[in-house]
């Protein structure tokens, strides 16, 4: 571990800013039955559509149940699904762009095509299609995300292998006798590192926009999952005279989501400013 | 202009090949769909005969790959099949909502230019400063957020709250301006970004140095060199927006209830009828291709070194 980063990671205030609320939210999420003071599907019949008050911080919804409680809960789905949905991307993402810089050739061009076919569709249209060959659902909807945005991930990995396979320390383990697989991930890939950190924590908050937005669509996590999207879309029939059902869910997206934009970019001007757009 | 014809040509023959290969993938996933169209669309009580019969008039006898030429020779025509839901022409339902979803989007990116480029450049001259802080803070933020909570958001504010605005729906010009607002916000700080590091790169520019040695006004240089060649990225990233913007139509329109494509497709997805979810995502993918064809044409006619890439 090299100290200097996280010592210059201290003197940017987005990376300090961002850490902050991803801690924040790592912690809800692990400790949420000691956080929440109700589960997140106990009903209260008796105070159904209350607006915040100091027995429920935040109100509660049509059922009666309390939105700090669900929204607590709601956290570990969150976390839950951004990261495997970053996993899996990352491992398609990764895998297909060092076969692609490695090789070249043919690989290359098939590689690139379908790259470029993934690419040139509106991603959330792509997932769309997906779930509807898939049928809705938490599982399914983490499949179509992550099978609609692994291509920055193979761009990326594409570019930085085509140029290190060229280094001399690549072609000295070529010289000793290295297998390709072996040159591929102890030679090039750790050194493709810092730009994959930083995508992937980038990937995360869209993974978990997307997921929210299929939640809100009715066709990510059902009923009663205290998914924020979920929460969200159930509060829009009570817009009018309950308007905290939807707002308070919509909060911890954005809380949720600005906290790892922030994590990630302040990661990105540490390890590889020259990924800047 | 040799090679700009030529780059044009290759451009475009990639374009139909992505076209072809969408068409494949699209192909396919009907393919895996459960349920027979046929039996589904004829129900349980038709004779073996008479599904054979239709199969055979359908082509779905065929070998697989014939399929796929017969239904690919069909959309070409225009002929999406008929909606499994209403039974209407899928064709007729999408052109009457078509317009919507383009009116909606369209209006959307210039309202996302209007306001992103000149805060883009004020952030770039401004650099380091406490406005150029608050720019780039406030697209993050903007960034950050979902676009069906901006939209609800909105709703409260403006329809319910100060009454000042319809609450959903179409009914004139005036519904369109929360729609409007909750599409174009969150994705403005993408371009707002983009300006702003184009025209802090650009500034960097020897020929940015020799015009203010030569002695040129602040506001020339601005005009005739910063601007000029910062905005071609910015022009070509107008062209790959439009698809994203359809995209977060479908969030938007079901949010606003906006009787667009966006909102169709995710009825028929609701209720499964496939061969109007099919059609959208067909139409929307074609949108796409055609639109990021257009923006890397756009951007080989207005920098030369491009055109060598390919």
């Amino acid at each position: 571990m090299d100290w200097s980063i996280l010592r210059s990671g201290l003197r940017n205030i987005s990376f300090k800013l961002g850490g902050i609320i991803f801690l924040s939210v790592v912690l809800t999420a692990i400790f949420a039955p000691i956080i929440a003071p109700y589960s997140y599907d106990e009903m209260h019949i008796s105070d159904r559509l209350k607006p915040p008050s100091s027995k429920y911080l935040l109100g509660t919804d049509q059922y009666g149940r309390d939105i700090f409680s669900r929204i607590v809960y709601g956290s570990r789905i969150a976390l839950k699904v951004g990261i495997l949905v970053v996993i899996i991307e990352t491992a398609i993402g990764i895998s297909l762009g060092l076969l692609a810089g490695y090789y070249g050739g043919k690989a290359d061009k098939v590689i690139s095509f379908t790259t470029d076919v993934f690419w040139a569709m509106p991603p959330l249209v792509l997932a769309l299609a997906v779930v509807t060959l898939l049928g809705p659902g938490l599982m399914n909807v983490m499949i179509a995300i992550a099978v609609v945005s692994w291509a920055q991930f193979t761009r990326v990995v594409r570019a930085k292998s085509q140029s290190l396979k060229k280094m001399p320390f690549v072609e000295a383990g070529k010289a000793i006798g290295e297998s390709d697989i072996s040159i591929m991930l102890r030679y090039i890939l750790p050194n493709t590192m810092g730009a994959i950190i930083v995508l992937s924590t980038l990937a995360l908050p869209s993974a978990i926009l997307s997921t929210t937005a299929m939640g809100f669509l009715g066709l990510g996590a059902q009923p009663p999952a205290p998914d924020w999207g979920v929460m969200l879309s159930e509060g829009i029939s009570y817009i009018k005279t309950a308007p905290w059902i939807s707002i308070f869910p919509g909060l911890a997206i954005v809380y949720t989501v600005l906290g790892f934009n922030l994590l990630g970019e302040g990661l990105r001007d540490i390890l590889d400013p020259r990924l800047k757009v | 202009m040799g090679d700009l014809t030529e780059y044009t040509i290759k451009r475009l023959i990639i374009g139909v090949f992505i076209i072809l290969a969408v068409t494949v993938i699209l192909f396919g996933i009907m393919q895996a769909m459960p349920g027979d169209p046929i039996e589904l669309l004829a129900g349980e009580r038709v004779s073996p005969e008479k599904i054979a019969q239709l199969k055979a008039q359908w082509g779905l006898d065929k070998p697989v790959y014939m399929q796929y030429f017969y239904w690919l020779s069909r959309i070409i025509r225009g002929d999406f099949g008929r909606s499994m839901v209403t039974k209407l022409p899928v064709i007729e339902l999408i052109k009457a909502r078509l317009p919507y979803t383009l009116l909606l989007t369209g209006s959307a990116l210039i309202v996302e230019y209007v306001i992103a480029i000149p805060l883009g450049l004020l952030a770039a001259l401004k650099w380091g400063s406490k406005t150029d802080h608050v720019v780039v803070t406030l697209s993050i933020v903007l960034w950050s957020m979902p676009s069906f909570w901006l939209g609800v958001l909105l709703m409260i504010i403006f329809a319910i709250k100060l009454n000042l605005l319809p609450l959903s729906g179409y009914s004139g010009l005036k519904s369109l301006i929360l729609p409007l607002l909750t599409l174009s916000l969150p994705s403005l700080a993408g371009t707002l970004r983009l300006t702003r590091s184009e025209v802090l790169e650009v500034l960097r520019e020897d020929y940015v140095l020799t015009a203010y040695a030569k002695g040129l006004p602040k506001y020339k240089v601005l005009i005739k060199h910063v601007l000029r060649n910062a905005l071609v990225p910015v022009t070509v990233m107008f062209f790959l927006y439009l698809p994203w913007l359809i995209g977060g139509a479908v969030i938007v329109e079901t949010v606003f209830a906006w009787p667009g494509m966006g909102r169709l497709l995710w009825k028929s997805i609701t209720v499964q009828d496939y061969p109007v979810v099919q059609a959208i995502i067909f139409i929307i993918a074609l949108l796409t291709v055609i639109s990021n064809t257009i923006g890397d044409i756009v951007s080989a006619v207005l920098d030369p070194r491009i055109r060598e890439a390919l």
